[in-house]
């Protein structure tokens, strides 16, 4: 049987910044779009190890971690849109919020992708993480970056 | 530069109704009622964001055909805080913040955006909130905290129709390039290897061998005997890039193996007598105060980025503005990065023209 954790704090996770957030989405989803031998390449080649080049410290800076975030999204992209872009009820609440109420938002979120795709429900950190990315894009500009298959965020 | 809480109020008339803003921003109030009665030219629009006792309220100029026909009037005003905005506006500089950027805008501009269509807009950031006209959506518009908004309009025509070729850059490149030079920069807190800065410096060093501008790096640097030395030749650039990698200023070793700290408040000092146009990158280079500080010190203007960077974005964005300034004008070569690069478009702008009000201080002096 599953075990459920809270989200935590999302509110600190909004303040993450886009770096940050997708390295922390490909730690989150290590499991779901790598297979253990992989993982095991990727240590062996150094690409687990973080390695903040940005100008000045105090970052979460991950690029190896980050290209597994922007591969799960590019993995599930179609389920994602399935949940979220459709115009179904998870559009419809977000859009219907408003901008204004993220942590309202983010539960929203949390509560309807969890329900959507029920393979992601497990991984209720994947979730959170998601969720946050999700109401700090908007829902349209998500929407539009999973279906733009070149874009230059997911690169 | 930071505000002392429980700060005074004036009032400020608008139609004659009061509107009680903080004492610090009534003298840029005033000067820019001046600066607008007396510039007779339309379609010059500047929005002022100040602090009230409920939150933050922005003041909307306009100007007119006949100078004193400029309107003034109050585009929104509610309860947002200075901290929130602060916050927001570190946000809003992330390629993927669409919610920050929709809040402060909501915050912050009228709802009715299409007023602006066509205008010269210029925000006026004078508390140091952060704030660039991309997080706005002003494409094309730059941060002013002028005392002559004429001349301010004169460089940004300047910018956008004036090239300056690579070759007249001389980069100031801070990136570590021995175990003294990461032990200088960073003291015992590192952030990358010594082989990824080796790197990145070596992709610097590349550029300035293909565009052909003078390189001041971390090896050139150790050669000069001591900080006035560095600043001299900051003087005598005409067009300056600034590239830092510790936040809060250039650290440098000299040749004495003195390791020493270049901040904003060094910059704001000089007197760049050739008006050069700046790139700064730094982390938080906006928020650091570099920009206002080498436009108080003489640049024309000087583009900047917000929050953190990496040194390979950096690097990107530089090579693909020196390819670009071959052919384009400065406003253009910019404009390229932009669409290249989703952090440059979002989280760099460009500052114009500040001269500080009389009294007052660059930043972090």
């Amino acid at each position: 049987m599953h075990q459920t954790s809270s989200s935590g704090s999302p509110e600190a996770l909004f303040r993450a910044s886009d770096s940050e957030l997708m390295a922390l989405l490909g730690l989150q989803a290590l499991p779901l779009v790598k297979q253990p031998d992989e993982v095991l390449a990727m240590g062996r080649s150094g690409d687990l190890y973080g390695n903040p080049e940005q100008l000045g410290g105090g970052e979460f800076e991950h690029g190896g971690l980050a290209q597994v975030g922007k591969i799960f999204l590019r993995t599930w992209a179609v389920e994602l849109q399935k949940a979220i872009c459709t115009k179904g009820t998870l559009y419809k609440k977000l859009r219907e919020k408003g901008s204004h109420q993220t942590d309202v938002l983010v539960a929203v979120a949390i509560g309807g992708l969890s329900s959507a795709i029920p393979a992601l429900a497990p991984f209720s950190g994947l979730i959170t993480v998601l969720s946050v990315l999700l109401v700090k894009t908007g829902v349209d500009a998500f929407c539009q970056m999973l279906s733009d298959k070149g874009s230059p965020l997911l690169k | 530069m930071s505000r002392v809480f429980g700060s005074s109020y004036e009032s400020v008339m608008f139609d004659g109704k009061p509107l009680e803003i903080v004492s610090q921003d009534v003298p840029e109030f005033r000067s820019m009622e001046r600066q607008f009665g007396s510039l007779r030219r339309v379609g010059v629009v500047a929005y002022f964001p100040v602090e009230t006792k409920t939150g933050m309220a922005t003041i909307r100029f306009e100007s007119s055909s006949t100078g004193s026909g400029f309107t003034k009037s109050i585009a929104k005003s509610g309860s947002l805080s200075r901290q929130k905005l602060i916050d927001l506006e570190l946000q809003a500089g992330q390629p993927l913040a669409n919610s920050a950027r929709g809040d402060l805008q909501a915050a912050l501009l009228p709802a009715d955006r299409t007023i602006d269509a066509g205008k010269t807009v210029f925000i006026i950031d004078n508390a140091y909130y952060g704030l660039l006209p991309e997080a706005l959506e002003f494409h094309g518009g730059a941060v002013l905290s002028s005392s002559n908004l004429a001349t301010a309009l004169d460089t940004l025509k300047f910018l956008q129709e004036k090239q300056v070729k690579p070759e007249d850059f001389t980069a100031f490149v801070g990136y570590p390039e021995s175990d003294e030079d990461l032990k200088a920069v960073f003291k015992d807190q590192p952030t990358a290897t010594l082989d990824t800065w080796k790197e990145r410096s070596g992709e610097i060093r590349k550029l300035s061998d293909e565009f052909k501008f003078k390189l001041y790096g971390s090896s050139e640097l150790n050669k000069l005997p001591d900080k006035n030395a560095v600043l001299h030749e900051i003087e005598n650039s005409k067009g300056i890039v600034w590239i830092t990698a510790h936040s809060s200023g250039c650290r440098v070793r000299l040749s004495a193996g003195e390791a020493v700290e270049i901040s904003a408040s060094d910059i704001a000092g000089l007197h760049l007598t050739k008006k050069p146009f700046v790139i700064v990158r730094a982390c938080n280079g906006n928020e650091a105060g570099f920009a206002k500080a080498f436009i108080s010190a003489g640049a024309r203007g000087v583009w900047v980025n917000q929050g953190k960077i990496q040194a390979s974005e950096v690097n990107s964005q530089l090579k693909e503005f020196l390819a670009a300034s071959q052919q384009k004008t400065l406003a253009q070569a910019i404009e390229t990065v932009k669409q290249s690069s989703p952090l440059a478009a979002h989280a760099t702008g460009l500052h114009v023209e500040l001269i500080l009000p009389e009294g007052e201080h660059a930043p972090n002096q």
